[in-house]
């Protein structure tokens, strides 16, 4: 039954009645539309708040109190937007007027509920924007660290390569020159065995030979006394003897000599059979400086190996670090995309404070047309169908009470 | 690479957009309403594309596109209506101001990028 009906039939109080109720029905509306809206929209703390606030929205509406001195509504409503009928006007008892007035003057008070609601909303959006954006900073924050985490590992990637490279050369520069000198003493050794068969050689003639220079000494010796005897036979023989003394003195003199020149052979033959020993000597020696090259070989290629490690492990490194980049820069982009939900949620949320202010000054409307008498516009009219023309996103409609969708694709490239 | 154009009122959008197109190597310019897009494009090197919001306060991204289209330079640069409308009108009024195409938030990172390269190849 519509509101500008005429009333002037009925008795005060069924009038009363049905004034409590409509007022009570567009204080409910007001409330529970505030409420649902915002709830429909967060799932955050704010819902408690806006949802309290609404409540108290409520509570106000069934209020027919004869109290004077209601708090007047801070600024002057605008004009109605619809130019209704004057709805009869007969004369009402002191008691419906005194409650009319009540329930206007509460309805008043919609129109500062509903601005305290909005800025409540707005609040929220501000709160959402600034946490969206310090999302976006995080992100590109991780981002950068990933960059800069792939380039220090690149960078060292390149340095293990030129290590390796460099390191390569050298070790087999140094594996070149081991070869050289394995060569090189291989000849070496070659040319002692020779050698040493020689000095063996030398050594064993060198032997004989000083036995056969001992057993000189020792003929020397005998004939250095053979030589003494013939000079006493020689004497013994008289004037007979005389020059055969002379020959056996020579002898002897001989003899001497012949045992001076002998020891000299053997000190001779001394020296060089120590001269021998000590190159036979030498020439074991050349085992352990092959020993030497062989090692030296061997960590020239566990240097080599090193290397190669080395450089394996910093490209290992990065290709398990480009895998996981992948993987975070994945999951970067879709927070980064994630932050369009914030734009989402700020137009609905925008839209529901506009809807709010439209409840309220829709309240300031009922309470003129209530204090005057006049008739009001329709809820529908006045509220609903500009919020349901103000829509954007599916998602509005269906929570309006569409059936369904517009189901048009996401993506349309015309 | 040519910047890419991006037109949004939230700075939210503007920021991950940027953040997003930053990340695959793309530079951007930005604006925060059509009209100063408009003032921007004058002083703007030459770009890779327009991707830009459809409500915004003062005009829309609609009617960015048909002035955006007067522009000689800009005659054939792909523009991208980025934007929470689902109404088909609103679309079809896009579409024949000419607008390259319509992605309705959100839309995955990978699908705008891929988009991207679609209509606009770096």
């Amino acid at each position: 039954m519509p509101f500008d009906a005429p009333v002037g039939g009925a008795a005060p109080a069924a009038r009363k009645r049905r004034l409590l109720l409509c007022c009570a029905l567009a204080g409910v509306a007001l409330s529970l539309g505030a409420t649902w809206a915002v709830r429909a929209l967060l799932g955050q703390g704010i819902v408690a708040d806006l949802a309290g606030a609404a409540g108290f929205a409520l509570a106000l509406a069934p209020l027919a109190r004869r109290d004077a001195g209601r708090p007047a509504v801070p600024t002057p409503l605008p004009a109605p937007a619809l130019a209704m009928p004057d709805a009869p006007t007969e004369p009402w008892t002191e008691d419906a007027q005194d409650v009319a007035a009540d329930v206007a003057a509460e309805l008043d008070r919609y129109r500062e509920v509903a601005e305290i609601l909005r800025r409540q909303v707005q609040g929220a959006v501000a709160e959402t924007e600034a946490a969206a954006l310090e999302l976006v900073g995080r992100m590109d924050a991780v981002d950068g660290g990933m960059r800069a985490l792939r380039q220090v590992l690149v960078t060292a990637q390149q340095d293990a390569g030129a290590l390796t490279a460099a390191g390569s050369g050298e070790v087999g520069a140094m594996r070149g020159a081991v070869a050289t000198l394995r060569t090189r003493l291989l000849a070496r050794t070659a040319q002692i065995r020779d050698d040493h068969e020689i000095y063996r050689r030398i050594s064993s003639e060198a032997e004989d030979f000083a036995a056969a220079v001992s057993e000189i000494g020792r003929i020397a010796s005998q004939t250095k006394l053979l030589a003494l005897n013939a000079t006493i036979e020689a004497a013994r023989a008289g004037e007979a003897g005389k020059g055969f003394a002379v020959v056996a003195g020579e002898v002897r003199t001989l003899a001497g000599e012949a045992a001076r020149v002998a020891e000299g052979v053997a000190q001779g033959l001394g020296r060089l059979r120590e001269v021998t020993r000590l190159r036979l000597s030498d020439a074991l020696d050349t085992e352990a400086e092959d020993r030497l090259l062989t090692d030296a070989a061997h960590q020239a290629e566990a240097a080599e190996h090193a290397f190669g490690r080395l450089a394996d492990n910093a490209s290992g490194a990065l290709v398990a670090l480009e895998a996981s980049g992948e993987a975070v820069a994945g999951h970067v982009a879709q927070a980064l995309a994630g932050a369009q939900f914030q734009d989402i949620v700020r137009q609905r949320l925008q839209q529901v404070s506009r809807d709010m202010e439209r409840l309220g000054l829709h309240a300031a409307w009922l309470a003129e047309a209530l204090r005057e008498l006049r008739a009001v516009e329709p809820v529908q009219s006045a509220i609903l169908d500009p919020m349901q023309d103000a829509y954007v996103m599916d998602r509005q409609r269906v929570a309006h009470g569409d059936a369904a969708p517009r189901g048009a694709p996401a993506i349309e490239l015309f | 690479m040519k910047p890419v154009f991006l037109v949004d009122d939230s700075a939210t959008m503007l920021a991950s957009m940027a953040s997003l197109l930053g990340q695959a190597g793309q530079t951007v310019e930005k604006a925060a309403s059509a009209e100063e897009a408009l003032a921007k494009l004058k002083a703007t090197p030459p770009l890779r594309a327009i991707i830009t919001d459809y409500h915004m306060p003062g005009m829309t991204g609609a009617a960015l596109v048909r002035e955006v289209r007067k522009l000689a330079p800009y005659r054939f640069l792909p523009i991208l209506l980025l934007t929470t409308e689902s109404d088909q009108a609103k679309r079809d009024e896009a579409r024949a101001a000419g607008a390259t195409g319509w992605l309705v938030k959100p839309v995955e990172g990978e699908k705008l990028l891929a988009v991207l390269r679609q209509v606009a190849p770096a």
